[in-house]
């Protein structure tokens, strides 16, 4: 079991996300901005962010400077989802702390896939 | 004097050594003789006065030169002004026969040039030398004057003198120009250059080369004078410069050259080719080249390898002027000149043209490829956005045993992203034409209220949920304008106050008649808009960043269009707001004088 936080501004995906998981034991944990997101990462510790780029007021790449700007959040691991699909985009999530990124529309497979990798790398749980 | 007399005497004995014998007497009549020949047969005028400045005697020259009686002479009573070079009248104690009685010797270096001025202005230089004579007591008895006529060679010293000038002003006009240019390219400005790059700019701009021009009238003695360049393709006459009497002359000179043809300049297609063979055209009065006095005209070709680039027009009064050789080597020393410059106005004009269009394609192209950058990567995120919903709800609908409440929530689900995607690409539409350079308008003659009504009827059909009261004036004059965009300025305020409503708060459309308009008003109740925000309500939605929250589709409807259209059709289109409680849009629409 997981702990994870999205932070995605599209109801509809925040959704989405949550029915694509909600057979798996992992916790979910949703924030529609920057702002929120930081905050329920300081709450809940998370094992792992997703977290979408363009949001209002605090976009995808503030709030992932603001979790490493954090010595006890820096370690959780950032992926990015995100409609842009090109490779400055993604460069720049890297620049920004993500260790990697999921391009809308996405899968449950991408999911499982990404969780599976960066949480049994950091936090081995069953 | 005296080394002359002796010369002279010598060259007497000499004679008289040879042929004469020894004779006192004889030797003197024969000096006597000899003196009064030279004297009568010098070509210099010579003057004798005593040392009070009486005349006693003048030789046949010094009353044919100035044209003077030998009284005349005796008694100062000439009709001349003594001047100096400069042309300042000489006072009576500088005249060279007081200066000499004074005991000053004008000779060779110190002879001097005085100008004789008449009472008509006409103007003789003189060249005067001098000496006093002296008796044996060093007394001054008299004075020697003689003077010859220069005029011719002064006055061809000064025309030389001037035509040099002439030459080295016409050198540095051009070299001037030459760093003119290159301090004044003017690439960032306004100027419409895609047109003809050689004409309307050039009499503002190169007015300047007058000094080209300035000095060879003055040398020739004209008062008008043009260098116009012929465009090689149409024959059309661009004048490039023009000294005339005034600048309204020069005007009208302008005019009557600007746009011309050459041949119908020259009213034959005969003067033309004969000044394509590199001739020069004088034509009298009875050519009349333009509304002009008649005039003694000449035209110089400018060629430059043997093509006719130009014409050098310099025009007189109606008498046929005299021109020198040196005149004529003037003109086309100023027609050569004049070729040279008129290839580097086209290869400075050529130059500018090109690099404008270079730099506006530049510009342009840097534009478009930005712009469909931009576009292309909001449109696939707002594309790939919609379709997050779609493709992940079907396919746990395809995946996972769902009970008939959850398939038909996700299948609710599906529908609103697929919605969303036939938004995003009416709205691309939209947007497409929202670029177009100039929006078209299809007018026909329509009541608003009937176009209120079916957008309504449309919203109320996609937006069940949301409440609009209608307001509708009982009657509204037909009026003309295009039913499709002013169904989409409605609807697009609609949409905005939905967008901005709370779920089930009342919209309020209304229509009324204001005078010579028709007023709608479209009213929410949602949490209005900051000062700053209704201040650029209207403005166009920038799309150069893709990071910005700017949605392609109609859930921020673009107002600029709004603002557009109705302008388009000569009304206006404004908003008001109270943060809080909600806002008012408002337009008008006029019912005559669609633009």
């Amino acid at each position: 079991m997981a702990r994870i936080v999205f932070c995605e501004d599209e109801v509809l995906i925040q959704k989405l996300f949550r029915v694509m998981l909600r057979s798996t034991d992992h916790e979910i944990y949703l924030a529609s901005d920057g702002i929120e997101g930081l905050e329920l990462v300081e709450r809940v510790r998370p094992d792992l962010i997703f977290t979408d780029i363009s949001m209002p007021d605090c976009d995808g790449y503030q709030f992932a400077d603001a979790v490493k700007a954090r010595s006890y959040l820096a370690h959780i691991p950032i992926i990015f989802v995100s409609a842009f699909a090109q490779q400055a985009e993604m460069e720049e999530g890297f620049r920004h702390g993500g260790v990697s990124y999921i391009i809308k529309p996405f899968s449950s497979a991408d999911l499982y896939e990404k969780i599976e990798r960066f949480c049994n790398q950091k936090t081995p749980r069953t | 004097m005296s080394r002359d007399n002796n010369e002279h005497a010598d060259i007497i004995q000499h004679n008289e050594n040879i042929t004469l014998g020894s004779s006192t007497t004889l030797v003197q009549d024969i000096q006597a003789n000899l003196y009064r020949t030279l004297f009568e047969m010098l070509p210099s005028g010579v003057l004798y006065y005593d040392a009070s400045g009486h005349l006693l005697a003048a030789n046949p020259a010094a009353q044919r030169i100035p044209g003077l009686t030998l009284d005349q002479l005796r008694n100062h009573n000439t009709p001349f002004l003594l001047c100096d070079k400069e042309g300042r009248t000489l006072r009576e104690e500088e005249w060279p026969l007081y200066r000499i009685l004074a005991g000053e010797t004008l000779q060779d270096a110190t002879a001097i040039d005085v100008t004789i001025r008449g009472p008509e202005q006409q103007e003789r230089h003189m060249n005067v030398s001098g000496q006093a004579l002296y008796d044996p007591d060093e007394q001054v008895r008299g004075a020697i004057i003689t003077f010859q006529d220069v005029t011719i060679q002064r006055n061809s010293l000064t025309h030389t003198q001037r035509s040099l000038n002439a030459i080295l002003a016409m050198a540095d006009a051009m070299v001037q120009h030459e760093t003119d240019w290159e301090a004044t390219v003017p690439l960032e400005d306004e100027r419409e250059v895609a047109g003809a790059p050689l004409e309307n700019e050039l009499l503002e701009e190169n007015m300047f080369e007058r000094p080209l021009l300035e000095l060879p009238c003055r040398l020739l003695d004209c008062q008008r004078a043009a260098i116009v360049l012929i465009d090689p393709q149409t024959e059309i006459l661009i004048p490039i410069t023009i000294v005339g009497i005034s600048p309204e002359y020069e005007r009208h000179w302008y005019n009557s050259l600007h746009g011309a043809r050459l041949h119908s300049l020259l009213g034959s297609q005969e003067f033309v080719d004969r000044l394509r063979a590199g001739e020069m055209l004088s034509l009298d009065g009875s050519h009349q080249l333009f509304r002009d006095l008649p005039s003694y005209k000449l035209i110089t070709p400018i060629l430059k390898n043997g093509e006719l680039i130009g014409i050098f027009l310099i025009a007189y009064s109606n008498v046929k002027p005299t021109l020198t050789s040196q005149d004529l080597a003037i003109i086309h020393a100023v027609a050569k000149l004049a070729a040279l410059l008129v290839e580097r106005e086209k290869a400075f004009h050529d130059r500018n043209h090109a690099l404008q269009m270079l730099q506006n394609a530049k510009s342009e192209l840097e534009r478009t490829s930005k712009v469909k950058g931009d576009f292309l990567g909001i449109v696939s995120h707002e594309f790939r956005t919609a379709l997050t919903g779609i493709q992940g709800f079907s396919e746990i609908m395809r995946d996972k045993d769902l009970s008939v409440v959850e398939m038909k929530e996700f299948a609710i689900d599906i529908h609103t992203d697929a919605r969303r995607l036939v938004r995003l690409i009416t709205g691309m539409l939209d947007m497409d034409h929202r670029e177009a350079p100039h929006l078209q308008l299809n007018p026909s003659w329509l009541d608003l209220n009937a176009i209120i009504i079916d957008v309504v009827a449309r919203m109320r059909q996609t937006n069940p949920d949301s409440v609009i009261r209608l307001q509708l004036a009982n009657a509204l004059p037909i009026l003309r304008g295009d039913y499709e965009k002013l169904a989409s300025v409605v609807a697009n305020l609609l949409q905005n106050a939905n967008l901005h409503s709370p779920p089930g708060a009342e919209i309020a459309i209304s229509s009324q008649i204001e005078g010579n308009v028709v007023h709608i008003c479209v009213r929410d109740y949602g949490a209005g808009l900051s000062a700053v925000e209704l201040e650029r309500v209207f403005e166009p939605r920038t799309h150069s960043d893709p990071h910005s929250t700017f949605h392609i589709e109609d859930t921020q409807p673009e107002l600029s269009i709004v603002r557009d259209i109705v302008q388009m059709h000569g009304g206006q289109a404004w908003a008001e707001s109270v943060p809080g409680k909600g806002s008012i849009f408002h337009f008008t629409i006029r019912f005559t004088n669609l633009r």
